[in-house]
Parts: structure tokens; C-alpha cells; sequence
């Protein structure tokens, strides 16, 4: 039984390695055919598109969700992987479906894959 | 954004804190359901403050529950909350609308005319006109129409040269012009003398047209002839006289008098420094007499101060409070020296000569004399002599 199982996760492994393969060029060709185009990668491609006005405002449009909101922190999943935001007295002044603004002293800016 | 959050207070918003652990999930499901959260802040203990709508509130709970999340309100903002706030209080909001209307309805009447800028005709006889023609004190504003009024009253009265009827909140002001008569002008055409006005010494004589009559130095009399405009032909004695429309000046010295006795014993009226105030409010048109009693004073001086309410210049309310100031005085008896009596007694005098002087008349000396009769009263004459004009036209054979 324990083998049993064994096997099928790694028949599912196996198939979502598989999917990643699938995807990964289907990706690339995408990417390619818009940059060929010239067509706006936020829409095309879904990639978030941020705004920062000096280092006070930030806006994240085509954001997936948030995933951690602490103190001095904010983490938000985008399709660029996570924007990891982190500053002093940081908040969220507006968070609707397609945008978030963070208003306050932001320190860094973190992409992590 | 000042616009938006204009628009979140007339909506109306809450102020809430959501305690738990999982409060990114809790936010992000809350902006898939398509609730618009702002502000949202971090506070101690995982909790978090944020703003949202009326309507957003009420879909917070089934996420509330599914996240096991807290939700406190704090509070509660924006203009359907103070209206709720006011729907309990009736008898207020039904107070305030009454006296928004009665206001309304006060401010369409006229409550007050004014007249200005008439010499000759009197404010009484415009009045009277202007109350012909509907302009009164609590009349209704709209049926008031300025510009037909002002045609009616320049046909009704012949002695203005101009009226202007300006309706301006509750005021109504009317500004008149009168007509300065034209002087009776004798046709250029028409023969005619010039003759003495007054009496006088004539003192220059110049004839434009007729003949001289008088000399320098005659004295005319009034309604003598100064030059004549019937000129006889000196050759042909039978011959028609020439008629001629006869012009020029004719000056004369005159003289006006004014006398005054002089009184050393002055009665003086003189204010005890007792005071007696009555009032009253005038309603509309409406006089209201408050704690009226009788004036205990043999001797009193009446004074009238009316106060009306008025809003700014031109919103004049129907409401006016008149007081009546009653001042008692005393009649007394005062002794003055000789001096002081004769100068009160020509200054009077000569005020009492200048009245009579025309305008046109040029003054040239002024005498001052003091008479003493049999009685003992002494008299202060004044005499004032100028130089004027005294010719008049007058048609020859008429008048």
C-alpha cells in the first residue's frame, strides 16, 4: 500500500514536471510573439506593472493577491513571483481586485522566484 | 483624491478592525467579492484597521465566519448616518423646514418704500401714487411689475422729469427727478416792454432792443416801465410806431429789511435728565404697544427711534421695534447782558432779511441798526442792500 502510493505521487510529480515542460515554451513563444508585436506585456502577458512615485507610493496593477501583511512588511503574489515590500509605517491605502496602493516610507523592494 | 472621498462620505463608510489570524486571507477575499477596502493599517496583535462601505459591510460577515476572523465596528461616518441621526428628532427637522418656509414666504412681500431725491412734490403724494398702483407695504412682490408702474406714475404726476422703481430684496426704493419748469418765455416775435419787478434805484441800464425809459439813479417802482418796446417814429408823427420784442438789463439796487427785538430775558428749555422710554414692535403692518403707562411729566420732549430688522441691506424684515424716548424739561428764565442780546437780535435780523433775498441778487453792504421805542424795547433792524436784476418781459397790451 505504502508503495502504491509512493508510485502515484510520483506518477503525479512526474506529470506535473511534465506540465512544466508543456509550459515552459508554450511561455517563451508567447513572450517572443509580444515582444515581436510590441504589444503591452501587462495585458498580454498579465505581468504586474508597478507605478512608485520617489520612494512614498506604490501602485501594483494585475496583482494576484496578497500573501503576508505585517508590520513594515507587505508581501503580494504577482505573476512575477512575489513583490516582497518592506518600509516603516507602511499601509495599504486602496486594494480593489485589479490594484493595490502602498502608501508610507518604503525601504526596499523585493522579486523573489 | 478629494473627490473620492467626498463621494465616500455622502455614500457613508465604517471604520472597523478585523482581529485574526488570517487577515491576508480575509482581505483578499474580500477584493475578489469586489469590496473596496482603503486604508487599510496595520495595527498591534494582528489586527488590522480599514475603511469600507455601507454596502461592503453588510457582506463582511460570511467572510468574517470563513476566515474566523473578528470584526468590530468602530465607526460610523458620512451623511446617512447624521440623516438617521435626525430622523428621530421630528419635531426639530419639521421646525426648521417651517421656518425656511416662512421665511420664504415673509421675503416675497414688500416691506418697506422709500422715496428719495423729491424737493417740491411731496413723499405723501408719491405714496399715494405709488399705492394706486400697488406699490405698498405688504404687497406681494411678484405682482409687482416696475416697469408699467414707472409709465403709470410719470402720467399720474406731471412734476417729475424721471422715476426709477428698484425692487431689491424686500425694499423697494423709488428715485424721483422733478421737472425744473421752463421759464414763460415770450415769443422772440411778439412786441413787448421790459418792466420793473420790485422797486429800487436803478444802477445800469443797458437796452439790447427798444428804448431806454429810466435813467441811473431814478427810482422805479414795481410794475414801472424800464424800456419800451413801442418806438414812435420821431420824423412821421402819424406813422405806425415800430413794435419791437425789447431785450436787455436792468439793474437797480434793493433793499431788504429784517428786524428782531432784543431780549435780555431768554426762557430756555432745559432737560431734568429724567427719562421715560416706551416701546413698541411693529408686526407686519401691525403696531403692538408693550407696558405702555402715562408720562408722569407736565413738560416732555418726544423723540421717536424706529429699528427695523434687516438682513444685509436690502432683506428688510417685517419686524420693527419703535421706542419713544420722552425727555422731561424745565422752562427757565435766564437773564443775558446787553451785548449778548443785541448780537442774538441782529443775527436774527439779518437771517430774517437774507430769507427774502432772491437768489440772482448780489449783496453788497450790510447795515445793522438798534431802535429804542418809548417802552423801553429796543428793536435791531437790519438793512441789506443789493444789486439784481429787475427787469421783466411783458407783453405789450397784454396781461
Amino acid at each position: 500500500m505504502v508503495q502504491k502510493t509512493n508510485k502515484i505521487s510520483e506518477n503525479k510529480q512526474e506529470l506535473s514536471r511534465k506540465k512544466d515542460i508543456n509550459n515552459a515554451p508554450k511561455q517563451k513563444f508567447r513572450e517572443k510573439f509580444t515582444e515581436m508585436l510590441e504589444l503591452p506585456k501587462e495585458i498580454v502577458l498579465n505581468m504586474p506593472k508597478l507605478t512608485m512615485l520617489g520612494n512614498g507610493d506604490l501602485i501594483i496593477e494585475n496583482y494576484k493577491g496578497i500573501i503576508e501583511y505585517d508590520q513594515d512588511v507587505v508581501r503580494v503574489n504577482t505573476t512575477a513571483g512575489i513583490i516582497k515590500i518592506m518600509g516603516v509605517d507602511i499601509y495599504i491605502k486602496e486594494i480593489t481586485t485589479e490594484n493595490i496602493m502602498i502608501y508610507g516610507k518604503i525601504l526596499s523592494l523585493e522579486f523573489l522566484n | 483624491m478629494l473627490i473620492m472621498r467626498l463621494w465616500n462620505y455622502i455614500r457613508g463608510y465604517v471604520i472597523i478592525i478585523v482581529e485574526g489570524y488570517f487577515l491576508e486571507k480575509f482581505i483578499n477575499i474580500c477584493t475578489h467579492r469586489q469590496l473596496r477596502l482603503w486604508n487599510v493599517k496595520w495595527q498591534k496583535n494582528s489586527k488590522v484597521i480599514m475603511k469600507l462601505s455601507i454596502n461592503d459591510f453588510r457582506m463582511l460577515k460570511p467572510i468574517a465566519k470563513r476566515t474566523r476572523c473578528r470584526v468590530h465596528l468602530i465607526k460610523k461616518r458620512g451623511l446617512p448616518f447624521i440623516l438617521n441621526r435626525y430622523k428621530s428628532r421630528k419635531a426639530f427637522v419639521i421646525g426648521s423646514g417651517i421656518c425656511i418656509l416662512t421665511f420664504f414666504i415673509i421675503s416675497s412681500f414688500v416691506w418697506d418704500v422709500s422715496v428719495t431725491g423729491n424737493n417740491k412734490v411731496s413723499t405723501e403724494v408719491i405714496m399715494e401714487k405709488l399705492c394706486e398702483n400697488g406699490i405698498k407695504v405688504g404687497a406681494l412682490k411678484y405682482s409687482i411689475n416696475p416697469d408699467n408702474i414707472v409709465g403709470n406714475m410719470m402720467l399720474q404726476l406731471n412734476d417729475l422729469a424721471r422715476i426709477s422703481i428698484s425692487l431689491r430684496g424686500t425694499k423697494i426704493q423709488v428715485v424721483v427727478n422733478e421737472r425744473v419748469n421752463p421759464p414763460d418765455l415770450i415769443n422772440r416775435n411778439v412786441p413787448c416792454d421790459l418792466v420793473a419787478l420790485k422797486e429800487g434805484v436803478v444802477s445800469s441800464i443797458v437796452a439790447k432792443e427798444g428804448l431806454e425809459m429810466v435813467k441811473i439813479g431814478d427810482t422805479v417802482t414795481k410794475g414801472q416801465l424800464l424800456i419800451t418796446g413801442t418806438i414812435e417814429n420821431m420824423k412821421i408823427k402819424d406813422a405806425q410806431p415800430l413794435m419791437v420784442h425789447s431785450m436787455g438789463s436792468v439793474k437797480a439796487r434793493t433793499w431788504y429789511e429784517g428786524s428782531a427785538k432784543v431780549e435780555q430775558k431768554l426762557l430756555k428749555a432745559k432737560r431734568t435728565g429724567l427719562k421715560k422710554n416706551k416701546y413698541s414692535i411693529v408686526l407686519f403692518t401691525k403696531i403692538l404697544k408693550l407696558f405702555h403707562s402715562k408720562i408722569p411729566y407736565n413738560n416732555s420732549e418726544h423723540l421717536e427711534i424706529r429699528k427695523k430688522l434687516c438682513i444685509g441691506e436690502y432683506l428688510v424684515l417685517p419686524f420693527e421695534l419703535i421706542v419713544d424716548q420722552y425727555y422731561e424739561y424745565e422752562l427757565e428764565l435766564n437773564e443775558i447782558d446787553i451785548g449778548t442780546a443785541q448780537k442774538i437780535a441782529s443775527e436774527k435780523s439779518i437771517a430774517l432779511a437774507q430769507e427774502q433775498i432772491p437768489k440772482n441778487a448780489e449783496i453788497i453792504k450790510t447795515g445793522i441798526s438798534i431802535v429804542q421805542d418809548d417802552n423801553g424795547v429796543s428793536t435791531v433792524k437790519a438793512l441789506i442792500e443789493c444789486i439784481e436784476d429787475i427787469g421783466v418781459t411783458q407783453e405789450i397790451g397784454g396781461r
